[in-house]
């Protein structure tokens, strides 16, 4: 017995100070996935998440059903499925507001509800359906809940993700709450999911293409050009006439983004650049968690991918009035093509999925995944802002000053995609920045200055070498900055 | 075959290959080819739906049941030269009791042409030796000493089976190799085993088609390699074989979609022996196959689906009546784009891939209607109707505002308004029967003067309270209307019935649909 205590505290003493040999931490000690099991016969494609407020869980897949499900966060082989609803029209999103149940469908916001109380919707009414579809798969429509001002935002697939074939293909409109049709925003290519940041302000995934040299996750500001010029034609239309003007210069092809910023002003960069093949091929919907109680990562983005099966997450700040920030490595092993998110305040991530038609790595056709935080906190690059001369990053632990402050810790590249009407990109540009100083400038921070920032470019900073002070390893040490400005120097 | 074709039809020696070769092509152009399956490999989809009989296997001077009219008496009746004309000239008096619908009357058939279809539906049944394709005739063999090993895994190639562990063993008597037996639909393979009976020394030939990869070893020797992730591909080889057992390997995996294999061994003696799941079909032409496997199945209660439905715009809302009706209301138009019986439609095409396309009906008595829209204001009795050019034509001036479902059934209720002043409930009552049929109820409250078309067609004829639209199996009429006399008029080269309201709080038009056969 003695001997047996001997042997556990020698284990604790090791796994707590500094036994190089003790396993490196890994994600599933942070946060716990639980599939949920789909019931027999169901085919979820899960494709929209959204919490009603009797507690039940309404979740709506591509073949256009909808589930509500009692006990979302109890036991996953005691949730119970209702079919509340059936035959849309390859639904994107819910959302719940005033007593309705609204989905994007491909041809109309729709709102629903349940007269009855029976968890089956009786009604179905066409909020808007003032955009066009030809019936080519892939005009896709994406929704998000209601802004702070009520609006609903959606984004809209060009024709064969190509051209605009029919009014606002490759168009973020807005819908009031009113029902009305507000043109938004032009150079929408193939999105992914639309959603809203803590503050409102709407942000939507596109994905690699004409015009779209990586999977990316866009700011959409109203007004704003988000670089497929395939949707031009509709600013002709009397509607969007009396709130945009077409941009005075077209964009050109083969260029860059800063160059075409100061041609296209209306041309917005995208925020946060998931560099294709790395972080993922293919990015889609996003929650966050607004009351922090899903980990340290308070309002920031976690962002699917549905290729790859897993969350990425984007820390964003606003410099020189531009969206921009840094994509990490979060959560793997979801079950199927993510495409759909949604935090609940409780700080439980649902996470739904599909690989119909694009494959994807997790491996099921569909899937329903649930995340929780195990109140542990990982060992992370909380936050990476852009400085003058280099970058400044947070971590979610104390750090050891030591590897902190030694240049070997850190390793950093720069690379841009081709802004051009072709499919995608390959990396160009390639640099490789050259730390000139690290340090620690307090108990979780570091200042990295580097001898060039190239504005435009994603900035790959790898602190592979940084230790916390209880000697863990960083959980995801790579952050990619996507740099569109650079910030002016600081005033001491 | 053999047996039946001893004891059957004398007569069928004197059938000149002519006729039969013009029997052949008026089974196509009389368009008997949809429904009646002649062919195993070639589905007749129109038929599946209608459980249409098939002309397959022995089936001339054969019993049959049918029923004395649709949904009538039981009665027995020989396939033969008097019933087959009969039904073809009254497809009504005497249904076969498998079919889920009697058939809709052919084009009018001479007798000559009587004569012909005759000589080529006999011809196709069994034992009548007129298709000479060998891949018609198949028959079922079986691996002795039949085993398996089920293996859980992803890959691109065929694993080194050796290697794996398996998860399931296990043999089966019927020595089919079925990759079903794994019991997984993705991430797998399994290796067969066993021997096959090998009667005379000669040449075998093997064809394996597969999805994902195989490879055949016959004692020891690869001789069909089909390895890689793929879908069905066909390929062959040959072995020279002695009489006896011949140790048969046969590998196979699935990383995902669909999951198919097939065997066919030939050789002396052997015409064309099946040993796994799937048969070896013949090529496809290039035409879109017909997509099913995701049939929405009606049972006590109706049901929605919304997509893109062939005949309808891309904001077809097709709903299915368990009283084995259908219909697709277009919600650009606000118009009944379609009309059908029996089975409602299949998903297959939507809800596999990238579901790419329109999907068009499953049941059969097809009924395509105008799509214009339903209301409009004419200025004058010679201004045009509102035509939908095009699939994407929006209604002018009519916006649709969503259904509700009523009911026990759960009937959906369409809701839609024209201009500022009217608004339209437009709710459809299904009526079972023997040839099913539905009442249009179209409401309309507000104030004004308001066009309603009841139909369109190249022509319209009144006959007793009926309409006749133009060449198509539909008659309408109006149970209800009173002072509002419909009105038969030529404009844009085509007849329109129109009914003109006058809107004065609410209004009601009844419209019945019926099939006219």
């Amino acid at each position: 017995m003695i001997k047996r205590i001997i042997y556990f505290l020698i284990l604790i003493l090791f796994s707590q100070t500094s036994n190089p040999f003790a396993a490196n931490p890994v994600e599933s000690d942070y946060y716990q996935i639980d599939r949920i099991p789909i019931p027999e016969g169901v085919v979820l494609e899960t494709s929209g998440i959204e919490m009603l407020p009797n507690g039940k869980l309404a979740v709506c897949g591509r073949r256009g059903n909808v589930y509500v499900l009692s006990k979302p966060f109890g036991k996953p082989e005691e949730i119970k499925w209702t079919l509340y609803a059936e035959g849309l029209h390859e639904p994107l999103n819910l959302a719940f507001t005033d007593g309705w149940l609204y989905c994007t469908q491909r041809g109309e916001l729709t709102r629903m509800k349940d007269l009855d109380g029976d968890d089956r919707a009786d009604i179905f009414e066409t909020v808007n359906d003032g955009w066009g579809i030809t019936g080519d798969y892939h005009e896709y429509a994406f929704g998000t809940r209601p802004d702070p001002n009520g609006d609903m935002w959606i984004v809209l697939c060009l024709t064969g993700s190509f051209s605009s074939q029919i009014d606002y293909r490759g168009w973020c409109l807005r819908i009031t709450k009113e029902g009305e049709l507000i043109p938004t925003a032009s150079g929408i290519r193939s999105p992914g999911g639309i959603g809203l940041n803590h503050l409102g302000e709407a942000f939507y995934a596109d994905n690699q293409g004409p015009w779209n040299g990586s999977s990316s996750l866009k700011h959409i500001p109203p007004g704003s050009f988000q670089g497929h010029p395939g949707g031009w034609k509709w600013f002709e239309l009397n509607a969007v006439k009396k709130v945009m003007k077409r941009p005075a210069n077209d964009p050109k092809s083969d260029s860059r983004y800063p160059i075409e910023r100061e041609r296209v002003k209306e041309l917005t960069p995208p925020s946060l650049v998931f560099p294709h093949g790395v972080l993922g091929n293919s990015t889609s919907g996003f929650a966050y968690d607004g009351n922090g109680k899903f980990g340290p990562f308070k309002n920031q983005l976690l962002v699917c991918d549905q290729t790859f099966s897993v969350v990425n997450r984007g820390f964003l700040e606003k410099v020189n009035g531009v969206y921009q920030g840094a994509a990490f490595s979060f959560l793997k092993g979801f079950g199927s093509g993510n495409i759909s998110a949604y935090m609940h305040p409780s700080g439980t991530l649902f996470i739904g999925g599909t690989d119909r038609g694009w494959g994807a790595r997790g491996g099921k056709r569909f899937a329903l995944d649930r995340v929780v935080w195990k109140n542990k906190i990982p060992f992370e690059i909380h936050e990476m802002r852009a400085k003058s001369d280099g970058f400044e990053l947070t971590f979610t632990h104390e750090i050891d000053a030591k590897s902190a402050n030694d240049l070997e810790s850190y390793s950093m590249s720069a690379y841009t995609y081709i802004y051009r009407s072709q499919y995608g990109s390959p990396v160009v540009d390639k640099l490789t920045p050259k730390i000139i100083g690290v340090e620690a400038t307090g108990p979780k921070t570091v200042r990295v200055t580097v001898d060039k920032l190239i504005k435009g470019h994603v900035h790959e900073l790898q602190a592979k070498g940084v230790r916390s002070l209880d000697n863990k390893p960083i959980l995801h040490p790579i952050g990619y900055y996507t740099l569109n400005e650079i910030p002016p120097a600081e005033v001491n | 075959m053999g047996l039946a074709a001893g004891i059957t039809l004398p007569l069928q020696a004197d059938d000149d290959k002519e006729l039969i070769a013009k029997g052949k092509a008026l089974f196509q152009a009389k368009i008997c080819f949809t429904c009646h399956q002649v062919d195993p490999n070639v589905p007749a989809p129109a038929g599946i739906a209608m459980k249409a009989p098939k002309f397959m296997g022995s089936f001339w001077g054969k019993k049959r049941t049918v029923t004395i009219g649709y949904g009538g008496k039981d009665a027995e009746v020989i396939f033969d030269e008097k019933y087959f004309t009969e039904s073809i000239l009254k497809p009504m008096d005497k249904v076969a009791k498998e079919a889920a619908a009697p058939m809709p009357p052919p084009p009018a058939v001479s007798e000559e042409e009587m004569k012909a279809l005759i000589a080529y539906v006999r011809a196709l049944s069994s034992g009548t030796g007129n298709d000479e394709d060998e891949g018609g005739l198949i028959a079922k063999g079986k691996i002795e000493n039949f085993a398996f090993s089920a293996y859980k895994g992803s890959w691109d190639k065929i694993p080194d089976f050796s290697k794996l562990k398996p998860f399931k063993t296990g043999k089966s008597e019927n020595g089919t190799a079925d990759p079903g037996l794994a019991g997984l639909a993705e991430n797998f393979g399994v290796l067969f085993s066993g021997q096959l009976n090998i009667a005379k020394k000669g040449k075998y030939k093997f064809k394996l088609g597969s999805d994902d990869g195989s490879r055949l070893f016959i004692n020891g020797k690869v001789v069909v390699n089909n390895d890689g992730v793929h879908g069905m591909i066909v390929k062959e080889g040959e072995i020279e074989l002695e009489s006896g057992k011949a140790e048969l390997k046969l590998e196979y995996f699935e990383k995902s979609g669909q999951e198919e294999l097939a065997l066919d061994m030939s050789g002396p003696g052997i015409k064309r022996l099946q040993l796994a799941k799937q048969i070896i079909k013949p090529k496809r032409s290039n035409k879109q196959p017909f997509p099913t496997g995701n049939p929405i199945d009606i049972t006590k209660e109706t049901r929605i689906y919304r997509n893109f439905i062939e005949g309808a715009s891309p904001r077809g809302i097709g709903v299915g009546y368990p009283e084995k009706v259908n219909l697709c209301f277009d919600a650009n138009t606000m118009q009944i784009a379609m009309l059908w019986h029996g089975a409602f439609i299949d998903g297959a095409k939507h809800w596999n891939g990238r579901g790419q396309g329109f999907q068009r009906p499953s049941g059969h008595y097809l009924i395509n209607l105008t799509r214009d829209q339903p209301f409009a204001q004419l200025e004058s009795k010679e201004t045009p109707w509102p035509q939908a050019e095009g699939r994407d034509t929006r209604a002018k001036g009519i916006q649709f505002r969503g259904y509700s479902l009523i009911g026990k059934q759960r009937n959906p209720v369409f809701g839609y308004s024209i201009g500022k002043n009217l608004n339209v409930v437009d709710q459809v009552e299904p009526k079972a029967g023997a040839l099913p049929s539905i009442t249009r109820n179209i409401q309309i409250r507000g104030n004004g003067e308001v066009w309603y078309l009841a139909a369109a067609a190249s022509n319209i004829t009144k006959k007793d309270d009926y309409y006749l639209i133009g060449d198509s199996m539909l008659r309408v009429s109006f149970p209800e209307l009173e002072n509002n006399k419909p009105w038969i008029r030529e404009n844009s080269n085509r007849n329109e019935l129109l009914i003109k309201l006058n809107v004065d709080g609410r209004i009601t038009v009844k419209q019945q649909y019926e099939w006219n056969l």
